[in-house]
């Protein structure tokens, strides 16, 4: 089959790798039909995550149709159009029976890469190096599904494919941060970063009854997708000093709740950006925790920050402080998308959900370098490529 | 140079740099008995998993294969874990069998004991789609920690 394979830092090509296969009997063979680029695959282009290898198929947001299921599959059948969470879950231990299914237990094969780096394992999760499992990603023309019974679910009628694809990964991404970070009615929520995951956040915090919801970017036609589309505000943050200008409109308090999803390769027009991209790039730190800085910053006195955007490993000038004497609440995970992907496809259905505004070029997997292209360097006003194998 | 053999450099020069950690590591461990596989009474370590089941797994003298097939070198101890967590399933060397490959093979099987305790088998990853795999000194570093996946760890 083709897919999209990972040759070294900024090097990826279109190439024909053997078909996957069922191993496991919970497994099942799913064509895939749209895979987006996601903001985190980034990160793995880069570089900046030391754990791939050339050779790696990488993509992990995806919906396809069932082709094959193992002997122990009950739920799913062939030809079921599913949209698949992009970590795997094992859906019987500890951590999947308390819906914390990035956490799976069961799932990552190289524990020892992600116990050495942050103390335990996580689960596994498509495409994105073997720290995360080393998993064959879903740029591919079929990708193996461990645990189909878990980690799919079948996308109702009437939703088209490019508003089901975000319902992998983006929607339930965005949407958990909004969740535990603990939006109510009459919050304040501040969003950092104006991607897919950021967009989603927002929307999410709307439908929590968040009163007023404000987003930060640098690309005007991101933040213009966030006030038409999602009917949120806005900030430009190369325009106007981003603390000072959420004092103003928070009342002098800061926002009840700061969700960042930038992740680890923020960018910022204040000085400790360079600080950060310097140390970065001489590998004294793995990741830039600028908008994390940032948004502990603003944050009010007891209230709450939640870290969706992806981080590897270590951070230089992290406002501990803040944290403690403000009395803080922090957060952050991986996506535990099996806890809200059957939520989100029905109000994907209801149409409370809109996502195919990220889908701003589609196009053959055969293209997909290109479209990684645009995506990096937010070219032709991309906001997602999603590809179709 | 350009900027993709600087930042590949950077990258070795990382992992040189996390290695030397790992060694200076060891050495702090040789010196200090606690990490030598010995709590502070002086007793052998356990390596230990948390198993979603019964409380009666406890009880079960049937041990999982992936165990069975240590147990001449290998003690096993089950015990119920707190708040409804399952069972907690220790494992560590028999007197005069302690070393470092006997751990590595004590964590694979603990791992793989509760994997088919909880799911009913073993999660297979190869064979797996993937490109060319040319020999990188990076890419060495991530194969071994892929071989001895399940054997490392801080478990």
């Amino acid at each position: 089959m083709r897919a999209l394979v990972w040759n070294g830092i900024n090097k990826l090509t279109v190439e024909s790798v053997d078909d996957p296969k069922i191993l496991n009997s919970h497994d099942a063979i799913v064509k895939v039909t749209r895979t987006a680029a996601c903001g985190s695959d980034l990160h793995l282009l880069a570089g900046y995550v030391p754990t791939m290898r050339a050779g790696d198929v990488i993509g992990h947001e995806f919906i396809g149709e069932i082709v094959e299921v193992g002997s122990g599959v009950t739920k799913r059948k062939v030809g079921d159009r599913v949209a698949v969470s992009s970590f795997i879950s094992c859906g019987k231990c500890f951590y999947c029976r308390t819906e914390q299914y990035s956490l799976c237990d069961n799932t990552d094969p190289n524990p020892d890469i992600p116990e050495a780096l942050w103390g335990a394992a996580p689960g596994g999760c498509f495409g994105y190096s073997h720290a995360l499992g080393g998993w064959a990603g879903s740029h591919a023309e079929y990708i193996r599904v461990p645990h189909i019974d878990v980690g799919s679910f079948v996308i109702p009628d009437g939703v088209s494919d490019d508003r089901a694809v975000f319902a992998s990964d983006a929607a339930p991404t965005g949407w958990m941060g909004a969740d535990l970070a603990g939006v109510k009615p009459g919050d304040v929520v501040v969003v950092w970063g104006a991607g897919a995951v950021g967009q989603m956040a927002a929307r999410a915090s709307m439908l929590l009854g968040a009163e007023r919801v404000i987003v930060i970017d640098r690309f005007d036609y991101r933040l213009r997708q966030v006030r038409d589309v999602i009917g949120a505000e806005t900030l430009d943050y190369t325009k106007t000093s981003v603390l000072a200008e959420l004092k103003e409109l928070t009342g002098g308090r800061g926002p009840d709740v700061c969700i960042e999803a930038v992740g680890m390769e923020a960018h910022s027009a204040r000085p400790d950006f360079a600080y950060d991209m310097v140390k970065q790039q001489l590998r004294m730190q793995t990741d830039r925790p600028t908008a994390v800085r940032e948004a502990i910053m603003a944050c009010r006195k007891g209230g709450s920050v939640f870290v969706l955007g992806v981080f590897g490993g270590l951070v230089d000038k992290f406002p501990l402080g803040a944290v403690m004497n403000k009395g803080l609440t922090l957060r952050g995970a991986q996506v535990h998308g099996p806890r809200y992907i059957p939520m989100l496809l029905e109000r994907m259905q209801r149409g409370e959900l809109v996502t195919e505004h990220f889908a701003t070029h589609v196009m053959p997997l055969e293209e997909a370098p290109r479209g990684y292209e645009l995506f990096k360097h937010k070219q032709d006003d991309c906001v997602r490529p999603v590809f179709v194998p | 140079m350009s900027k993709t053999v600087n930042r590949s450099l950077a990258v070795v020069l990382a992992t040189a740099g996390g290695l030397t950690a790992q060694r200076l590591w060891k050495l702090h461990e040789q010196r200090n008995p606690a990490a030598q596989g010995k709590d502070t009474a002086g007793s052998l370590r356990w390596n230990v998993v948390t198993i979603q089941a019964p409380h009666e797994l406890s009880v079960d003298a049937e041990l999982p294969d992936p165990l069975r097939r240590l147990s001449s070198k290998v003690e096993v101890r089950f015990r119920p874990a707190p708040g409804d967590r399952g069972v907690e399933l220790a494992a560590r060397p028999r007197e005069g069998f302690e070393d470092e490959g006997l751990r590595r093979e004590i964590r694979e099987a603990l791992r793989d004991s509760k994997q088919l305790i909880e799911t009913g088998e073993i999660l297979r990853i190869l064979p797996r789609p993937e490109g060319a795999r040319p020999a990188t000194p990076t890419g060495a570093i991530v194969d071994l920690a892929e071989r001895i996946g399940k054997k490392g760890g801080v478990l």
